[in-house]
């Protein structure tokens, strides 16, 4: 079957003379939840960021279900079914949850999209209670689930999600992950970069672990839980990773 | 001294118009476009030849000193303004963004394209004043020791209708409130699934139309002169950088306050120094208060 995302030798980086990616692969079957993990610099945010557009791809392909999206613009993507949360300014601080709602129901009919914009207020009430607050009055975790909802609002094919755990308390982390987990169990195709290795692996199908921008290991979550090879690509630094015993 | 007011207010209502286009390129294509203000000009001129070519072919609206042929004749002028914007982003500002030129470049091209359009004007219309008409209206005394012009009252009414309809523009359009997430982010904006360039476009698009509505109504109100937007870039930018870069109804207070500071003014200081006037706000504003009046204030309309 065709994957929903595959990523075949990509050579990526924000100039073209520096590539911050050596020939990454990368598959994402429809339905699964795949983390990439891996030490700083890796290369993680900068595969996600090529994927969405966002930075040069310079070799290697990128394929959505099949078709070849290499270096579609970002806002093509969206319409092609990518949606995509970066690690930091993710929601628009100036502008209202009901108005960054709106902006991500831009592309859909205004009847669809104010009916999604409903269905996202169900599913997370505290954005509802807020909906003419400005973004930037909420909470690290509130304006995660901001994100996270206006992403959800387009129906996309594939939701990338990058380190949604960073910077929140461990209470809100939860909270992430088990959203995480509610999204696997609808059958949202996922592609998760994180940090928090044992979270990201509990609630993910299959992992790759990338270093120096190549691909290291990959295989089951639940296999790659147990390698010892983990722990050495991590200088020993993964039972030092918050943990929170999963 | 009210007289004074009342001036102050008419040259602040056409100063916030252009002001209005101004701020909102600043705020979301990141630079200061001086070539703005003669979009002004290009739109006053523009109403000018096709006033000559169609001809006055209906009578004025009784008080007012025009009717039906300067009004299609300002649509016009606004729409050849709009092509005229379009297309210096295209043939000049695009090509720069798109190698990721610096702030500076952008700025000192926006200086060439200011030149290159004033001597277009120049060129084809010739450096004397003129007039679009040249009927002589009765002032109505609206108090003791205030006379104004029912052309000047027609400014001020439409000015306040257009920034009201902008205003609900910006926050009730699918269009607007994209352009309000451009100004704040433009690569969150791609990633919504939102075309920055067609975003750019309407930006352009607002801000040409209303620069040259500006210009239509200078020239009703004084008159035609190649040097019109050549003069009013400093009371523009005075009246944006005091409002804050981006926010509309911050550029239209700054417009009334940089006109009213100025008739003001004439009261105290000989009418030579006026035109420092702007430059001394600006001065204030910028070592003072940089970001604006209105920064981090959440005024409606306003998006920074």
């Amino acid at each position: 079957m065709t994957p929903a995302l595959a990523v075949r030798g990509l050579v990526a980086g924000y100039r073209r003379d520096l590539p911050i990616l050596h020939g990454v692969d990368l598959e994402v079957a429809a339905g699964e939840i795949v983390t990439v993990v891996g030490p700083n610099g890796a290369g993680k945010s900068t595969l996600v960021k090529a994927v969405a557009g966002l930075v040069p791809v310079s070799e290697g392909r990128v394929l959505l279900a099949g078709q070849d999206i290499t270096g579609m613009p970002p806002h093509r993507l969206a319409a092609a079914g990518v949606a995509y949360v970066p690690q930091t300014r993710n929601v628009f601080a100036t502008l209202t949850i009901e108005e960054n709602l709106r902006l991500g129901a831009a592309a859909l009919p205004p009847a669809m999209g104010r009916e999604r914009i409903q269905a996202a207020y169900a599913r997370f009430p505290a954005l509802a209670a807020h909906a003419r607050s400005r973004a930037r009055a909420l909470s690290g975790g509130q304006r995660q689930m901001l994100a996270f909802a206006r992403a959800l609002l387009a129906a996309p094919r594939l939701l990338m999600l990058d380190e949604p755990s960073a910077g929140l308390a461990p209470r809100v982390m939860g909270e992430v992950f088990a959203m995480l987990a509610a999204l696997r169990g609808e059958g949202q195709t996922i592609l998760l970069v994180e940090q928090n290795v044992r979270a990201a692996l509990a609630v993910s199908d299959r992992t790759y672990v990338l270093a120096e921008g190549q691909n290291r290991i990959d295989g089951p979550s639940r296999a790659l839980t147990e390698d010892p090879r983990m722990a050495s690509i991590y200088l020993g630094d993964m039972a030092a990773l918050p943990g929170e015993g999963r | 001294m009210l007289q004074a007011l009342a001036d102050g207010f008419l040259s602040g209502a056409i100063i916030a118009l252009g002001a209005i286009g101004l701020t909102l390129t600043m705020g979301i294509l990141r630079f200061a476009n001086f070539a703005h203000a003669e979009l002004i000009t290009w739109g006053a001129y523009m109403a000018l030849a096709v006033l000559a070519l169609t001809g006055t072919f209906a009578g004025p609206w009784s008080p007012l000193s025009f009717g039906l042929p300067l009004v299609a004749a300002a649509a016009a002028g606004a729409a050849a303004t709009v092509v005229l914007a379009l297309a210096v982003d295209r043939l000049v500002y695009r090509p720069l963004r798109s190698r990721a030129a610096g702030h500076m470049t952008l700025v000192f091209a926006s200086f060439g394209v200011s030149l290159v359009v004033r001597m277009l004007v120049l060129i084809a219309f010739g450096g004397a004043a003129t007039y679009y008409s040249h009927s002589l209206q009765i002032a109505v005394r609206v108090a003791p020791g205030l006379r104004i012009l029912p052309d000047q009252m027609f400014v001020l009414g439409l000015t306040l209708v257009l920034v009201l309809g902008l205003h609900l523009f910006l926050s009730r359009s699918r269009m607007g409130l994209a352009m309000r997430a451009l100004a704040e982010d433009p690569e969150l904006t791609a990633i919504h699934g939102i075309d920055p360039a067609r975003v750019v476009g309407w930006t352009w698009a607002i801000g040409a139309a209303l620069a040259a509505v500006a210009g239509v109504l200078y020239g009703l109100t004084i008159q035609l002169r190649p040097e019109i937007g050549f003069h009013l870039i400093l009371p523009l930018f005075a009246a944006a950088i005091l409002g804050g870069v981006g926010n509309v109804w911050g550029a239209v207070v700054g417009g009334f306050v940089v006109g009213l500071a100025e008739s003001l003014s004439v009261l105290f200081i000989p009418p030579g120094y006026k035109p420092a006037v702007p430059f001394l706000i600006l001065i204030a504003v910028l070592a003072l208060r940089p970001t604006g009046l209105f920064a981090g204030t959440s005024s409606a309309g306003g998006h920074r």
